[in-house]
């Protein structure tokens, strides 16, 4: 079994050998000029749309995090001072 | 007879009857090597045409230092290598597309009695790392002399031997894999 799995791997191997060269279409070297007779546009690509969208996603959604942490930690600075007022009106020995 | 350099010198000068000289002499070459790397004949020549757009905006700029065979069989390897990845990173970022399952490679110019060994050869040449997939496809599949593999690869000899070695024991773990008569 040994012997005819490698001979078979030789056979892959070896399987371009004798190979004919294929070839490319008839209309290709005028395809190839009107390219270069072209300007080309810039084209940006969906995946490249894709990454952009979700990066801003993930800008917009720490910008709301971190709104909403000034918001909550404005409440209670707000709360505290309100606090330091009241405490200072019942200072029993002024 | 004008060579080679001297048909490169015309096309920098925007001489197209020139490029078409050129195109003559070396599409097949390039559309071949491309298709070995591709593995698909509508990806290889937008490869082949990219090559030869870059030659015609470059050719100004060929110093000389290696043969004009040498210098497109390099833009040719790179232009190919460039659009696998390209294709990689397409296939990756399709978020939620379904793979398509892509049908086995049949090279059109193998013999009829070697092409299902040619598809498996080509299945398992696909997974092969850049430098050792270049060596195989140049030394193996192109059959180019040796000394001319490491001029393109720009490295030495020796370099280009240890590559093959390691691509052959590469390919081999690959197809003891896919051997067809193989007890699981």
């Amino acid at each position: 079994m040994k012997e005819s799995e490698e001979i078979w791997m030789n056979d892959v191997l070896n399987s371009c050998q004798g190979m004919q060269k294929a070839n490319p279409a008839d209309g290709l070297f005028n395809k190839i000029l009107n390219g270069l007779n072209t300007p080309q546009a810039k084209i940006i690509q969906l995946p490249q749309i894709r990454i952009a969208a979700a990066a801003a996603a993930i800008v917009a959604l720490l910008n709301m995090v971190a709104i909403q942490q000034y918001v909550f930690s404005s409440d209670n600075t707000t709360n505290i001072e309100n606090e330091s007022s009241l405490i200072s009106n019942y200072n029993l020995y002024e | 007879m004008v060579d080679s350099h001297d048909i490169l010198v015309l096309i920098g000068n925007g001489d197209q009857e020139a490029f078409r000289k050129l195109y003559d002499k070396y599409c097949e070459n390039v559309y071949n090597t491309s298709l070995s790397y591709l593995q698909n004949e509508a990806d290889a020549e937008e490869v082949t045409q990219d090559v030869f757009t870059n030659i015609f905006q470059n050719a100004a700029k060929f110093k000389g230092n290696s043969s004009v065979s040498t210098w497109i069989y390099r833009i040719t390897i790179n232009t190919s290598l460039n659009a696998i990845n390209r294709k990689k990173r397409k296939s990756f970022l399709s978020f939620g597309s379904a793979e398509k399952e892509v049908p086995d490679f049949e090279h059109p110019g193998i013999l009829l009695e070697k092409k299902e060994n040619a598809k498996v050869l080509f299945k398992a040449i696909e997974v092969l790392p850049e430098s050792q997939k270049t060596a195989f496809i140049l030394s193996f599949i192109k059959e180019l002399p040796r000394q001319e593999v490491a001029d393109i690869m720009e490295t030495s000899l020796k370099a280009v031997e240890s590559l093959l070695q390691r691509a052959k024991t590469n390919l081999r773990d690959k197809l003891k894999n896919m051997y067809p008569h193989r007890r699981k």
